[in-house]
């Protein structure tokens, strides 16, 4: 007994051991991933002349909060980041909507041409954003699209369909075929054995694509300016051209701006991480 | 212990976002943005890149708005990058705005891809076209003399010096000739504080075109012959200031406003200055002006000197359901009166000869007479439809000289600009 | 659950090879309702632009043709030129040694982060989580703060190495070919080790523990249970990472756009910058559609490359 005692001791210790190393080397690189991170804030908070100055300095030695202000004082803030998040809200959902059963049923069923629609899925990434602009905006011209959060909802989500179909249908692949022969015998249909079956079997999966596919759309820029100039309808990301013009990059203004426009995703992150761990607890009582 | 971290980042981020918002409504109070009450008359839309200066082209657009009811003006900034793409974009879709801006080089192509209307038959009778100035004007028409819109507003290009800098290493007036330049740039130009004698615009873009004329121009060659003795001269003399430590080789990566920041920072002595930097000095960097400045023109070589016009022009757009009324708005926009209080306002030169003497800011005020002055001996860029192309081959040589990738004389015969020109010449002006 | 049925009733043969044939055609039906609206949305917004970009390479559409409505069909010879131009052969290499060497980077790199913090240690959450922020920047604000931090003069990544006495002189960043293309590689990786890290982490998280804990206790090292549990449990996920990575990053544009301008000298310009370049700023039409439809034949053929493997992989 006291044998497996010091046993027990020494794996905890061992375990320890373990713990402190990969702590730092996890710190290790945070540092060197989050030292732009680090950077951009810094930046934020410096003066003009600090920030275009001959000295690199590594934190604001004059502090001023004026960069910070510059981007809140736009009138249309509060309009803007309500823009971003309906673009960024509907593509997310559209992209869902439409990728997540296509990746299902290319993952699970056995169709005559299905390499062909995998294909083809892959083929629609494979043009220049730049120049789907002018057919793009031909067709939202002929449906009267233009001008409307939809226009550049459908144009982001015509990039996350394919990366969810590609992404997800691996994972869809791997859910043993028990679970859903399963839930036919239980007499589940098909569309609830999906929604209460595959979904949950492969959650991470899902919350990965939902925060690719919500940031597509809350960085985009190029689709939602090309199709919409109504002002009082560009996303955030639009205020990026209040501080690189004619009269030169303001760097400290990018930097508060870059700043505002990552806050929002993190907290998101931070609340579906919360969410993601909710949820693997209730899921466990099953497993 | 970890949900615990998230929920006080989260709190701390949230925190942050709500003084963020409530930064945001105390601020947004007067932006200049009022255009007057709707008049009843047809909505027309005008896009435009102006920034700061939006606040002058609003008073005027309201006053426009106010004197008649034909069309209510609703001017909207589309920065100049996306105004570009959706001009080309409206192209080939056809919806353009009804009113555009647009960078006077930039204009003849667009006149050729057919988003400008012709507006000759509403401006020709027009007895004021006589006082515009011929440059600007050449850049509103077409090869067939047929005219597009009105130029808005002139600018070039002269030396901003910092007389600090140059009082210091013992020069008492600004250079006047090439030779100057550089005997100054070398007492200027300090390494171990990173000053430098000269800055400019280099970019790989129109920017680094237009700053490039005036040493082109005033060498004695032009864009017909980049590569001529005398084009090969211009080219030699600056990337020699880089060789040599008087410039920063960054400045091929510096656009105007970069250079111009360097400036006001002290990492220059002289900056090769566009007359809308004037209104940037006395306003948003006011403070940062801590040192005295001189204006001087352009530097002379073997006498001749020269510079180049920029500006910007506003056409009717292709499709306006509005044409007529709109080229009405233009000409009232640029009578003599309204030209000179909105360049005025927005510190940049007149268009026509006429406007200038109706104020003497362009005379009193001894920097604009510097750029008023330097207008007799500017040139333009093109017109021509593939300006582009053509500007693309000078900045290319430009920067693979300074860069040190090639000799000047070999970058600037790599640059293939002759075919272009043999198929349509620039319009005599 | 079939073959239950056919067991117990032998005598109904015919009618259940119908049977099968009918809930196979059900399985098919079912199949196509979940692909085919997907399907539709995307042949609809983008099998036209697509088809506009095909025509468009094959005619002579600039500046001067345009309005005039004077271009015609020139068959190959955009193409042909294009591949006679010194700039365009460059900026093709470009394109390959940018995409060949960031994914090299960023998917090990990716892979070996998501092994490490797959591990159970008190950190891994919150730094995993941190390491993340860099893919969640939009790619204009990464590209200027690249831009800003490589600036030779003013920049922090000169003025480090210079602290830490690992350079003497400032590095020319971005005024020199190859250090530039360093310089956009090293952006580049810091959004795309993020993003292959997070597609393989939720990769790994499908892989049972049971397996690793079984294997453990057959005595399987760290290596071996990493060569056989999970190299090929994760084939799948890796193989669709390495094709997404390498789509994303051969048509890379907002980076060079705004941190290079595709400079110095062309010395970062792609296809993808090269042929906005063509269309928006000097207005041919024409020879940019055709730079993009070599983009597009380039990623096809590692498109047909890709399903090949799986279909191996899955049969």
């Amino acid at each position: 007994m006291e044998k497996t005692a010091a046993k027990a001791t020494f794996a905890s210790s061992k375990e320890k051991r373990k713990n402190y190393i990969n702590g730092a080397i996890a710190i290790l690189i945070a540092v060197i991933f989050l030292f732009p991170i680090y950077w951009l804030v810094a930046m934020s908070f410096k003066s003009d002349a600090e920030s275009f100055g001959k000295i690199v300095t590594y934190y604001p030695h004059e502090f001023t909060l004026k960069p910070w202000i510059e981007n809140f004082s736009d009138a249309e803030f509060v309009k803007s980041l309500k823009n971003s998040m309906i673009i960024a809200l509907l593509s997310m959902t559209l992209s869902m909507t439409f990728g997540v059963p296509a990746a299902y049923g290319m993952g699970r069923y056995k169709v005559p041409g299905s390499k062909g629609f995998l294909l083809t899925f892959l083929v629609t990434q494979m043009l220049p954003a730049s120049l789907m602009l002018t057919p793009m905006y031909l067709i939202f011209n002929k449906l009267n699209l233009l001008g409307t959060y939809l226009g550049p909802a459908l144009a982001i989500s015509s990039g996350s369909i394919p990366f969810i179909v590609v992404t997800l249908r691996p994972y869809f692949k791997s859910v043993p075929t028990a679970l859903d022969d399963a839930a036919r015998i239980d007499g589940c249909g098909v569309f609830r054995s999906f929604f209460k079956i595959m979904i949950p079997a492969i959650k991470t999966g899902i919350i990965t694509v939902v925060v690719i596919s919500f940031l597509n759309g809350w960085n985009d820029l190029a689709y939602s300016m090309t199709f919409n100039v109504k002002p009082e309808m560009r996303p955030l990301t639009a205020n990026i051209y209040k501080f690189q013009s004619k009269w030169g990059t303001k760097w400290n203004c990018i930097m508060a701006y870059g700043t505002i426009l990552v806050l929002p995703v993190i907290l998101l992150f931070v609340f579906l991480q919360k969410y993601i761990v909710g949820g693997l607890t209730a899921g466990a009582v099953k497993e | 212990m970890q949900k615990h971290m998230r929920r006080n980042l989260a709190m701390i981020l949230s925190g942050a976002m709500a003084m963020s918002m409530m930064a945001g409504f105390a601020a947004s109070a007067e932006d200049g943005s009022d255009i007057g009450e709707p008049n009843g008359g047809a909505e027309v839309t005008l896009w435009h890149y102006f920034e700061h200066e939006a606040t002058a082209l609003n008073q005027m657009v309201k006053q426009y708005n106010e004197s008649q009811s034909d069309i209510y003006i609703v001017p909207t900034f589309v920065s100049r990058d996306e105004l570009m793409k959706q001009y080309t974009i409206g192209a080939v879709s056809g919806e353009l705005p009804d009113i555009g801006m647009v960078d006077s080089p930039d204009m003849a192509s667009y006149i050729s891809l057919g988003v400008f209307e012709d507006i000759t038959e509403y401006v020709q009778d027009w007895e004021d076209l006589a006082q515009f100035y011929p440059g600007p004007m050449a850049s509103v028409k077409d090869a067939d003399g047929k005219i597009y819109g009105l130029p808005n507003n002139s600018n070039c290009l002269a030396l901003l010096c910092n007389m600090d800098i140059l009082n210091a290493a013992g020069v008492e007036n600004p250079p006047t000739t090439w030779e100057e330049l550089r005997e100054v740039c070398e007492k200027t130009t300090d390494p171990d504080n990173g000053v430098y004698g000269l800055a400019m615009s280099a970019i790989s873009n129109e920017e680094g075109t237009f700053q490039y004329i005036p040493w082109l121009y005033g060498a004695g060659a032009d864009v017909t012959d980049v590569d001529s003795e005398a084009g090969v001269e211009a080219l030699t003399y600056l990337s020699g200031l880089v060789k040599d430590g008087l410039m920063s080789k960054e400045v091929v990566n510096w656009g105007q406003g970069d250079a111009y920041n360097a400036f006001l920072a002290g990492k220059a002595a002289i900056l090769e200055s566009g007359t809308w930097q004037i209104a940037t000095l006395d306003g948003q960097d006011a403070d940062k002006v801590t040192f005295n400045y001189k204006y001087v023109p352009m530097p002379a070589k073997d006498g001749k000197q020269a510079t180049v016009i920029g500006g910007e022009n506003f056409g009717v757009c292709a499709g306006s359901e509005h044409v007529a009324e709109c080229a009405e708005f233009l000409k009232s926009m640029m009578s003599a009166q309204n030209n000179a209080d909105w360049c005025e306002i927005a510190g940049k030169l007149p268009i026509r000869g006429d406007a200038v003497n109706l104020k003497d800011f362009w005379t009193a005020d001894e920097r604009y007479k510097v750029f008023n002055d330097s207008m007799d001996f500017a040139v333009a860029r093109g017109p021509h439809e593939s300006w582009p192309t053509i500007s693309e081959a000078i900045y290319t040589a430009e920067q693979s000289a300074i860069l040190g990738e090639k000799e000047p004389a070999d970058a600037l015969a790599a640059a293939v600009i002759d075919p272009i020109l043999a198929e349509t010449p620039i319009a005599a002006q | 659950m079939l073959c239950a049925a056919v067991s117990v009733l032998p005598w109904k043969g015919c009618e259940i090879v119908r049977a099968r044939s009918t809930i196979a055609a059900k399985r098919r039906r079912e199949g196509y309702t979940f692909i085919l609206p997907g399907f539709a949305y995307m042949l609809i917004i983008l099998g036209y632009p697509l088809i506009y970009n095909i025509i468009l390479s094959f005619k002579n559409v600039n500046v001067k043709t345009f309005a005039s409505g004077t271009s015609v069909f020139v068959g190959f010879q955009n193409y042909i030129e294009l591949f006679q131009n010194e700039t365009f052969r460059l900026v093709l290499k470009n394109t390959f040694v940018f995409t060949i060497f960031c994914l090299l980077f960023q998917f090990t790199i990716g892979f070996i982060f998501a092994l490490f913090f797959s591990q159970k240690f008190t950190l891994a959450g919150p730094i995993r989580g941190m390491v993340l922020v860099g893919y969640m920047m939009p790619m204009s604000v990464t590209a200027l703060l690249g831009k800003n931090m490589f600036d030779v003069s003013s920049g922090v990544i000169n003025d480090l190495l210079m602290k830490l006495h690992l350079i003497n002189a400032p590095v020319e960043w971005l005024l020199g070919g190859g250090t530039a293309m360093a310089a956009v590689i090293a952006v580049n990786c810091w959004v795309g080790i993020p993003f292959n890290m997070l597609l393989l982490t939720s990769g790994l998280t499908g892989i049972s523990q049971e397996l690793y804990e079984s294997a453990s206790v057959d005595g399987a090292t760290w290596g071996q249970r990493f060569r056989y549990i999970t190299l090929p449990l994760m084939k799948p996920a890796i193989m669709s990472v390495l094709m997404l990575g390498f789509i994303y990053t051969f048509k890379a544009f907002d980076l060079m756009f705004i941190m290079t301008s595709g400079g110095p000298l062309n010395a970062t310009d792609v296809l993808g910058t090269y042929s906005y370049t063509l269309s928006f700023k000097q207005y041919e039409f024409s020879r940019g559609s055709a730079t993009a439809m070599v983009l597009f034949c380039c990623l096809f053929v590692i498109g047909l490359f890709y399903l090949r493997l799986i279909s191996k992989e899955e049969e």
